[in-house]
């Protein structure tokens, strides 16, 4: 059983940065058809990769790359809220937006340097980052109905992003909640079980990217 | 056996997140069927309203063809008439030297050209007020008032309280609502002896009601702000869209014998 969930962990861990990488490429690829909104998911795609490949030669050289989650939390939510503030187009949400992204940063590097060591990560700033992308989420989603401007839900790239997202950061709120306990009563088998499902998650929110970055922009 | 602790609890978070999970698939079918339910009914309530705009539109071309057909019919047999007496009695006149013959040929000539200027004044009055225009809605419908006794048998009433006027456009559009009443009354209101017209300003509204006592009529069902029905006549439906640019609210009352009340009331708050 350790076994099979150790093989699934490493083929999920090795194939799960695939669609990060390919999400970058159709991105860089349709560059020049993006809107702007598409154009700064393609940012955040890029600063996932860049992520994804820090972790990868921290582990090759056997240090510590929990301090990343924090890094990645912070500029992932900065970067989706300036997507949302793009999408959601209210003059409203662009005047709070940079206290929003800049207090959520702030409080990152405050938990970050103040509390934790290099080794350990912040269940806080995680389930904090799911609530605040969730409510991204649903307040385009709000959008959607209020002003009826999209006929084709599926035709709309952002509705794919959010989908995408809704699945990722419900999920992750779970994995986030119970994260220390997991940590402290580590057991190989669990500890893959759930990196295996959260790889699984990434998966799912980046062939959503993927499918918005192809889309054909609408009229 | 009982399974150990760990194992539970993997289970149980597994089971949590596949529950979130199922709350997301949830929430994403509410938003796609909800969102298609609305788009469903906005598109039904925008054919509602272009077929209601096409039937006002429609409402307003066959208006403007009576318009003229009725002023082409008051040039030709009025105005037409009148001058081509006017010209026979000139041409007789310039037959006849001298006499009394001439004096009264010129006398009855003089006449003829006045009541034709009488004529082309009404005709071009019904083309456009400009009374209205240069005196405002409370001379045009005094003038309207003394038109409307002038022409037939009816005692015309004004009851006028209007201290704050409107714009030009609102002013035009609540006098040709009106005249268009009165005609109505002339037309139908058979047996009517008196047409009473109100104007009244009551706080933040303003409200112009006409009354006669003629034959009534059985009231058909009316559409929107009590504007009357498509299938209703050129004149009354003008009045619905006139009704309908001033964002008014129409309301009559007519039983068979019992007479007519038209009123028509629109917002018009007073000036700080």
């Amino acid at each position: 059983m350790t076994t099979d969930a150790h093989f699934w962990n490493q083929l999920l861990s090795r194939t799960s940065i695939t669609p990060v990488f390919v999400a970058g490429i159709i991105g860089l690829l349709r560059y020049r058809q993006l809107p702007v909104v598409l154009r700064c998911l393609l940012g955040l795609v890029g600063f996932a990769s860049a992520m994804e490949l820090a972790g990868m030669v921290l582990q090759a050289l056997h240090r510590p790359n929990l301090f990343l989650i924090s890094l990645d939390s912070a500029g992932e939510f900065w970067l989706l809220s300036l997507v949302y503030a793009w999408a959601l187009d209210s003059p409203a949400f662009w005047r709070w937006r940079p206290w929003l992204a800049g207090g959520f940063v702030l409080y990152v590097g405050l938990s970050k340097g103040l509390v934790l060591e290099a080794t350990q990560f912040s269940p806080a700033v995680q389930v904090l980052e799911c609530l605040l992308v969730l409510g991204l989420v649903m307040s385009y989603f709000v959008k959607l109905l209020n002003e009826l401007r999209v006929t084709h839900l599926r035709q709309d790239p952002m509705f794919w992003v959010s989908v995408g997202l809704l699945a990722y950061f419900l999920g992750k709120l779970q994995l986030a909640l119970f994260s220390n306990y997991m940590l402290h009563h580590y057991s190989a088998e669990l500890n893959f079980t759930i990196w295996n499902f959260h790889s699984l998650l990434t998966f799912l929110l980046y062939i959503c990217y993927c499918r918005a970055l192809w889309m054909r922009p609408q009229k | 056996m009982d399974a150990p602790t760990e194992v539970s609890f993997g289970q149980l978070l597994l089971a949590a997140i596949g529950l979130m999970l199922l709350i997301g698939g949830a929430v994403v079918v509410l938003l796609v069927t909800y969102q298609k339910r609305l788009l469903q009914q906005q598109l039904h309530l925008r054919a509602a309203e272009a077929g209601h705009q096409e039937q006002l539109l429609l409402a307003v071309i066959e208006a403007q063809e009576v318009e003229r057909e009725r002023i082409g019919r008051d040039l030709h047999d009025d105005v037409g008439s009148t001058v081509a007496m006017a010209r026979m009695l000139v041409d007789r006149l310039g037959g006849t030297i001298g006499g009394d013959d001439a004096a009264t040929l010129l006398d009855l000539a003089r006449e003829v050209l006045g009541t034709a200027v009488d004529e082309i004044r009404s005709v071009s009055h019904s083309l456009y007020p400009a009374l209205l225009a240069r005196a405002g809605l409370l001379k045009a419908l005094e003038y309207l008032a003394e038109v409307t006794r002038r022409s037939g048998s009816l005692a015309v009433v004004l009851d006028l309280h209007y201290p704050h006027p409107l714009g030009l456009a609102q002013e035009l559009a609540l006098y040709r609502i009106c005249q268009e009443l009165v005609h109505n009354t002339i037309k139908h209101a058979r047996g009517a002896s008196q047409l009473r017209i109100e104007l009244h300003q009551s706080g933040p509204r303003l409200s112009l009601t006409v009354t006669d006592n003629g034959c009534g009529f059985s009231p058909g069902p009316a559409a929107a702000n009590g504007v009357p029905a498509v299938h209703a006549g050129v004149g009354l439906r003008s009045i619905g869209v006139r009704v309908d640019m001033l964002r008014a609210r129409l309301e009559q009352q007519s039983a068979p014998n019992q007479g007519t009340r038209t009123r028509i009331e629109l917002d018009h708050p007073l000036p700080a």
